[in-house]
């Protein structure tokens, strides 16, 4: 019995974990960055086309007419502001909209808008209830979940703002940080898409067409969803009822194989079927807007890798790089010698807060010939960020021009986020009485800011000798800085150029 | 963070989120299965959870071409215009532009055709009010069309799509514009 009773225990707390991997583990958010795009895009096209016939769907003389709806639909539950609107301001409001959801697709304000888009989704869909169809509800569920995403955390106007206001730090494009909301949003589209293709058919399994194999020849035989002459068919009945038993199959057995090995035939499946319906039956925004949704269940791994080949090839075609461009800085090259033999020159990173970006350049081209891999930023708060990112071993900070609250501040966000990494606080005398107390343990050292670069990166080097791992450096760095040696052969550190990255 | 270490809000949050989740998935599943047949038990669930569904456009059934793809449901008219010219026009017709814009005429007269009786005249005079406003017409009359589809036999005889015994012709009425509706 007791046995019984520790076999149901395990089996819950089983389900317990593979239930939290599933829905709040964390993911990279690009792929729903993209899909933000291509689904505002959509949003952007389907409210548009509305505009081209506002009164005729939308007007008080509509082929919605309001009174209709208000016998069709319940009270309540249809949502939607198109009725609080008066006529006279009803274009204004479109034009509205429009913006809305272009700031939505370019990523402005992204958290803001992608629930407004939702609203305004809502609002258009309630009002024109009679002219929907399947675009405009995979269009609703893909808004839904895109607003619990950090959508905008990639490929948009926020990420690029967010950029230009630390444009003095000499930082490499930052990873995006994974986070738990990604994760749920990706799960629930993939879940949801699960939900349509099993019921889509399971209604299906009710009519005889679909059983016969004639169901293909039916939606291709009607004359106002043809776009091209396919009667040829009626002398290849077996194309139909291949198309016919394949999609049947596809539909079927989506959500059980699309989980496994089988993953990318049962995307190329779909997407050749929604392609099919796009170009034979003039559904294009449908059979697009389903191919959107199937990115949910694209690894981000692989989404990042096709945007970086398309940025790589991109940067080629334009030669000459931008200034403006993030810079690879503190890759490794066959010059880099590192001095410590014993410490693996790869996965050594480095990052560098610092408001004088001439000192920030001359760290990062110290460590750098050093074979760290280098981060900079002015910003104390992207250098939480990049650690929680980049879950580096060690981060050096200097920060004489902090305030001791606030290096216990960031002292706390660093322990919370970056627990595992090594931190040395280069500090002013003063500065160490006042904060060894509270900052200094067996993670954190705090060094004077009278010691060199060198030795700073010495006692970094020594200390993941002992620990063995890579290394990030943060540094607010004050004036005291300029004692630092970039290295014995190269002299005392100087106002010059900052090298040329590699 | 692991839950043992979470605070008593963070394990409240993390309790009401899976909460959230469980109704979520619930009612997304609940939506379909009560579209067209369904059982005593699926209608009381869908009663309980078809507020947040519907309050968030997501309350579908997906049944898309099912049970089977069928016939069409057009819509004919003739305006009299004020100055006696008579106009004729089915919707939809391939002249509407861009495409996404004829689906939108097409779904309102597929709607039609599967509307339930008590509210077809609502409809019909809706329609009639927006084809005389939109043409300024003195007068409309409407004629519903259902276009069946021709079989793989009928073609491979010589027949085709488009043959006259294929549409099916309902007379809806005529209707003129008094000052504020159609009569």
């Amino acid at each position: 019995m007791g046995r019984v009773v520790a076999q149901i225990k395990q089996a819950r707390r089983d389900f317990a974990d593979a239930w939290h991997g599933f829905w709040f583990s964390e993911a990279d958010p690009t792929t729903l960055c993209v899909m933000r795009i291509l689904v505002g895009g959509m949003l952007v096209y389907t409210v548009g086309v509305w505009g081209l016939k506002f009164d005729a769907f939308l007007g008080e003389h509509a082929w919605n007419s309001p009174a209709l709806l208000q016998e069709l639909q319940t009270p309540g539950v249809a949502p939607s502001f198109w009725w609080y609107v008066p006529d006279s301001w009803q274009t204004s409001v479109h034009w509205l909209c429009m913006s809305v959801l272009l700031m939505f697709t370019v990523g402005l304000w992204t958290r803001a808008t992608s629930v407004l888009s939702m609203m305004i989704l809502i609002s258009y869909s309630y009002r024109a209830h009679m002219s929907n169809y399947g675009l405009d509800q995979i269009n609703a569920i893909l808004t839904f979940y895109l607003c619990l995403a950090p959508c905008g955390a990639r490929l948009s106007v926020d990420r690029w703002i967010q950029q230009y206001r630390t444009r003095n730090a000499v930082a490499v494009e930052v990873p995006t940080p994974k986070s738990v909301s990604a994760n749920l949003a990706t799960r629930l589209m993939q879940v949801h898409f699960c939900v349509i293709y099993s019921f889509a058919a399971l209604a299906k399994l009710q009519g005889a067409g679909w059983w016969n194999g004639e169901a293909i020849w039916m939606a291709l035989a009607n004359t106002e969803y043809q776009t091209v002459d396919m009667t040829w068919i009626a002398w290849y009945p077996w194309i139909s009822d291949v198309a016919t038993h394949g999609s049947m199959l596809f539909e079927l057995t989506f959500w059980v194989l699309v989980w496994g090995r089988c993953r990318p035939v049962v995307l190329f499946a779909g997407a050749m079927l929604h392609l099919g319906i796009g170009a034979l039956m003039g559904m294009w925004t449908f059979a697009f807007i389903m191919i959107f949704g199937h990115l949910a269940f694209w690894p981000p791994s692989l989404v990042d890798r096709i945007l970086k080949r398309i940025s790589n090839r991109t940067r080629r075609r334009r030669r000459s790089p931008s200034p403006r461009q993030p810079r690879v800085i503190g890759k490794t090259s066959a010059s880099v010698r590192p001095e410590s033999p014993d410490i693996s020159v790869s996965g050594r990173q480095l990052v560098c807060v610092d408001c004088n970006r001439s000192t920030r350049v001359r760290c990062i081209n110290h460590f750098t010939e050093h074979g760290f891999e280098c981060y900079a930023t002015d910003n104390p708060e992207a250098a939480v960020r990049l650690c929680e990112t980049l879950q580096p071993q060690a981060i050096i900070i200097v920060g004489r021009s902090l305030a001791d609250s606030g290096l216990r501040a960031f002292h706390k966000q660093l322990t919370q986020r970056a627990a595992n990494t090594l931190v040395l606080y280069i500090l002013g005398s003063q500065q160490i009485e006042r904060l060894a107390e509270s900052l200094e343990s067996e993670s954190c050292h705090l060094i004077d800011s009278a010691r060199s670069v060198r030795d700073v990166r010495r006692l970094v080097e020594s200390s993941l000798k002992r620990s063995g791992g890579g290394v990030a450096v943060a540094t607010d760095v004050g004036t005291e800085l300029h004692n630092f040696e970039t290295s014995e052969d190269q002299g005392p550190c100087t106002n010059a150029a900052p090298k040329k990255p590699r | 963070m692991t839950t043992s270490e979470k605070t008593p809000l963070q394990r409240a949050g993390y309790v009401a989120l899976n909460v959230w989740l469980v109704f979520h998935l619930f009612s997304i599943f609940i939506t379909p299965m009560t579209v067209g047949a369904t059982s005593g038990l699926a209608a009381a669930a869908w009663r309980i959870v078809s507020p947040y569904p519907q309050a968030f456009y997501l309350a579908h059934g997906f049944h898309y071409f099912a049970p089977e793809p069928g016939s069409s449901t057009l819509l004919k008219y003739t305006v009299t215009l004020r100055n006696g010219e008579e106009r004729s026009e089915t919707i939809p017709n391939r002249g509407i532009s861009p495409r996404l814009l004829y689906h939108r005429h097409f779904m309102v007269t597929e709607y039609l055709g599967g509307i339930e009786p008590e509210y077809r005249d609502v409809m019909v005079r809706a329609f009639a009010d927006r084809l005389l406003t939109e043409h300024g017409a003195e007068e409309v009359s409407l004629t519903m069309v259902r276009h069946d589809l021709a079989t793989m036999q009928r073609i491979r005889v010589g027949g085709s799509l488009t043959e006259p015994d294929l549409y099916e012709e309902e007379f809806l009425g005529t209707f003129r514009w008094d000052g504020s509706s159609p009569k």
